[in-house]
């Protein structure tokens, strides 16, 4: 979608119009699926997390400042939202990290037995991903694969930009060496 | 990471993947082929990324979305208005002003409306004095006396077609391509 258009679509959102915030929907729910898969194995828990983001998103439009940053507020929503849920899932407890969660992989048994996989072996490159911390999937999904910029990747997540091209890094090495 | 013949390493590859190869890049060939494996590789992974994505069916998911907000909290005012022509009594929500303004400015090809939010400003039923924030870019070969002038009489047209109302106060703010405020002013008019 062109920028132009999102701003426009976002501005008449933010007047109340359902009809310009379904279009906006339309738009970036599959990037937005895709950066919710970065904090859980299943796709249904995706899915789940970005429809509470678009909800958040409409009941909150009223406190957005900045229309041209829609999509980075959109996608902090969608973050905390998936780390909460997270934190809801660790037994109730209250008191989970943020850069704990960060460092944590999917749970084991959910991923496949061999970490280097060929080519031709791979049937669904999200267990390849799947295998990194969360905060360094979280930096390939947004840079590599939606485009953002490392500022925007930055304000996302809630670190310096410096530390998403070094997580872009480790992610996209980590990546190499399992397709090698 | 591994080291190279030429002293990088492939970190150092790495953290400039998204920039243009620096002049030892450009002339190592080491640094060269480093990178270009490195992008194969996650241009690969891309590629299996988007492909082995599931499938999903966005108009349908808009649908469920918009479903579920119809009955969450709008932040949409209603006002209670004269109907402009009949001066019958009537609910009007916000959106529905704002609507009637867009529908005016759509005609015009100098200000463009980039965003507009509306009050009233007084505690009377119906309500007729009114607040407009409005939020315009204007086109090259205007000038802002002329967008001022154009902006308060397309409110006003907009308004008058609507509502009954005795004073209008137009607070506009033109904004770059990037919707960045580079002027505001604060419009006044009177029924």
């Amino acid at each position: 979608m062109e920028p132009s258009r999102q701003t426009m679509l976002v501005s008449r959102s933010m007047e109340g119009d359902p009809e310009a915030f379904g279009e906006l929907v339309t738009a970036l729910t599959p990037g937005l699926r895709q950066y919710c898969k970065t904090f859980f194995s299943s796709w249904h828990d995706a899915e789940d997390a970005a429809q509470d983001a678009w909800i958040r998103a409409w009941q909150s439009m009223g406190s957005l400042r900045e229309r041209a940053a829609f999509k980075t507020w959109l996608y902090r929503m969608a973050r905390n939202i998936c780390l909460d849920r997270i934190r809801q899932r660790a037994n109730g407890q209250q008191t989970v990290d943020d850069e704990v969660l960060e460092r944590t992989p999917v749970p084991e048994h959910e991923l496949p037995e061999n970490l280097a996989v060929q080519r031709g072996e791979i049937a669904d490159a999200w267990q390849i991903i799947n295998r990194l911390p969360s905060a360094l999937r979280q930096a390939f999904v947004l840079v590599a694969l939606q485009g953002m910029s490392y500022k925007e990747a930055a304000l996302v997540t809630n670190v310096s930009e410096s530390t998403v091209r070094g997580r872009l890094a480790r992610a996209r090495n980590a990546i190499s060496e399992a397709v090698s | 990471m591994k080291n190279l013949p030429c002293g990088r390493t492939t970190e150092d590859v790495l953290l400039n993947l998204d920039e243009p190869a620096d002049l030892h890049e450009l002339q190592c060939r080491w640094c060269h082929a480093e990178r270009q494996r490195l992008k194969d590789q996650n241009g690969f992974i891309t590629q299996l990324l988007e492909s082995s994505t599931p499938e999903h069916q966005p108009e349908a998911f808009s649908q469920r979305i918009l479903a579920k907000i119809a009955d969450r909290s709008p932040f949409q005012r209603m006002w209670d208005v004269q109907e402009a022509g009949t001066g019958l009594a009537k609910r009007l929500s916000s959106l529905d002003l704002i609507k009637a303004i867009r529908a005016v400015f759509s005609e015009s090809t100098t200000p463009q409306l980039n965003y507009a939010e509306i009050k009233a400003t007084d505690t009377g039923i119906p309500h007729l004095n009114w607040s407009v924030q409005c939020h315009v870019s204007m086109a090259g070969n205007s000038s802002v006396q002329i967008i001022e002038q154009q902006t308060l009489d397309y409110v006003r047209r907009a308004m008058s077609s609507l509502i009954s109302w005795k004073e209008l106060v137009v607070n506009l703010v033109i904004e770059d391509l990037h919707g960045e405020a580079i002027d505001s002013i604060t419009l006044r008019g009177e029924n």
